[in-house]
């Protein structure tokens, strides 16, 4: 018999493969699950506390189902009994969503998301719901309404955002998994941070049905994990078409588990001279370089590249996720503006006041632009490589602006490696590639074509597999 | 092109937007010049070619299948 202790830091390919062997029940791995977040919980501000109970007697009830399941036959579905979060922002019929936000709680859901859907089939328990910056609006992780989320390698210090509460809580050991969403860099930023696997997906991959909108035209869902395996088993089984949303590809989604393993030999890898080594700290550049030694490792040929300019993708992102962010909060901003937190309310303003011509401008010529950068950078290389953060993850002082002019600064430092990604739509994985002076974890990010999601699994993969990160876990 | 503060709260009146005040309006018309200036080169660089503004979604979907030998895909 194995103990909490145990549990709680297997990966979720482990623990879903014991319970299927019955090593290990689904009620001792739920409650393991549970008595982790319990102790967690005071500490990381990663959960959703109004929920709490409800989601606490759910969880057991469908433990208990699942374990008299699990005596009259072996379970097929390959999430069976294992306890996940997510981001609070995906409706499920009867139970309201917070979005991180006070109003969002008068919001009855009309129907249960696509991904939440397909998670419930794939067998998984559901224990929490999980903190994020206010309506998925921020990088930091603070949220005025629901404690600001804190990081689990060291507290003082931010998880990352928006979805803040999926990279602590997983980090944590609470749950084996969690869904959130990206759309400046809200699912790699806090996997970065809390030394997680976390993927951005190509737009249109996986259904934004019944999540809470934050800029549609950029806005993409995806999983943060303790391993790479973990992330590609969770794409595998969110992604593909949707009917019901109509941004989603019909292109065929391969099980990206078996891109694990795949030789990466020969594979070219890019990193940039420029853009993504401006301002780039030290001590991330040594992690970094080391990280592209570990490449060159495994067969990959590493070679430095132009990469067109990145900062102009950044602002026209800003320019689409202002505008559509204002167009999705104008008549609560006009009616409940004191509802609103201060990072939430301001990062949406000057979105009322772009033009409408500027916003068609940067939709208009996004395929242009995107094809000409797939042509450029991914001919000359399969997967560009970057930090995912070019400098020491800050502290939740530090970055607890009050100031509205200086918040587009703050923001932008910590997005600048992430959100020109969501302008061209492309994938993007984050892995763990080592430690700050700090004790606080570094994120080496994979970029690659529309669709090719297998590449980066098989080279994050292949990373994880020859350095020691995914197997430290933090001190709480 | 660029924006004032000015204008800002001209409009923030005239179509019931958020209340703000002059130094706020201020900030923003800083904030979005700044994108503007940054976010202007790139897109009269293809401002004449014809383009569907919510047409992504395809032009992903062909850059993906153009790619059909991709050793990435499964």
């Amino acid at each position: 018999m194995m103990v909490g202790s145990e549990l709680v830091w297997m990966s979720l390919t482990d623990v879903a493969g014991a319970i299927r062997r019955r090593e290990v029940s689904v009620s001792e791995v739920v409650d393991a699950s549970l008595k982790r977040i319990e102790t967690v919980r005071p500490i990381l501000n990663a959960f959703i506390d109004v929920f709490i109970d409800v989601f606490i007697d759910e969880a057991r009830e469908a433990a208990q189902q699942a374990d008299s399941r699990l005596q009259r036959s072996t379970p097929t579905a390959p999430l069976f009994g294992v306890p996940l979060a997510h981001k609070d922002m995906f409706s499920r019929l009867g139970k309201r969503a917070s979005g991180g936000s006070r109003i969002m709680a008068d919001v009855e859901p009309k129907a249960t998301a696509t991904v939440m859907r397909r998670l419930d089939e794939a067998g998984a328990i559901n224990v929490a719901a999980l903190n994020l910056s206010e309506f998925a609006a921020g990088p930091t992780g603070h949220n005025e309404h629901f404690g600001h989320c804190r990081n689990a390698w060291n507290p003082a210090h931010i998880s990352g955002g928006s979805s803040s509460g999926s990279g602590a809580a997983t980090a944590a050991g609470a749950v084996y998994g969690a869904i959130g969403s990206d759309t400046g860099g809200s699912i790699r930023l806090p996997a970065s941070f809390n030394g997680l696997a976390g993927m951005k997906p190509t737009w249109g991959r996986v259904s934004r049905f019944g999540a809470m909108p934050r800029a549609w035209s950029l806005d993409t869902v995806g999983p943060l994990t303790r391993t790479v395996a973990d992330c590609a088993l969770m794409t595998s089984l969110v992604a593909g078409y949707d009917p019901r949303d109509s941004t989603t590809s019909r292109l065929p989604v391969p099980d990206y588990t078996r891109s694990l393993g795949r030789s990466v030999s020969g594979l070219r890898v890019g990193i940039s001279s420029d853009y993504f080594r401006d301002d780039i700290s030290d001590e991330v550049a040594t992690l970094f370089d080391d990280a592209c030694r570990v490449l060159q490792d495994l067969g990959c040929q590493v070679e430095v590249i132009d990469v067109p300019d990145p900062g102009a993708y950044d602002a026209i992102a800003n320019a689409i996720s202002k505008s559509e962010a204002a167009a999705v909060h104008g008549r609560w901003m006009r009616e409940r503006p004191d509802d609103y937190g201060l990072h939430g309310y301001s990062r949406t303003e000057s979105g009322f006041h772009i033009p409408a011509a500027v916003y068609l401008d940067a939709l208009s010529v996004r395929g242009a632009v995107v094809r000409d950068f797939v042509s450029d950078v991914f001919s000359r290389v399969d997967v560009l490589a970057t930090p995912s953060l070019p400098f020491e993850v800050p502290t939740i002082a530090e970055t607890d602006e009050r100031d509205p002019a200086r918040i587009p600064a703050m923001v932008g430092r910590i997005t600048r490696n992430t959100r020109p990604f969501n302008y061209l739509g492309l994938p993007a994985l984050t892995v763990p590639c080592g430690f700050t002076a700090n004790r606080l974890p570094a994120g080496l990010q994979l970029i690659a074509r529309p669709y090719a999601e297998s590449t980066l699994f098989a080279l994050g993969g292949a990373y994880e597999r020859i350095t020691p990160w995914k197997d430290q876990h933090p001190t709480l | 092109m660029s924006v004032t503060a000015d204008t800002i709260l001209q409009q923030c009146q005239a179509y019931a937007g958020p209340k703000i005040d002059a130094d706020r309006a201020a900030q923003l018309a800083v904030e979005i010049n700044s994108l503007l200036v940054r976010a202007t080169p790139l897109i009269e660089r293809y401002r004449y070619l014809y383009a569907d503004p919510f047409a992504f979604l395809s032009e992903l979907e062909t850059l993906a299948v153009a790619e059909s030998g991709d050793r990435g895909q499964a």
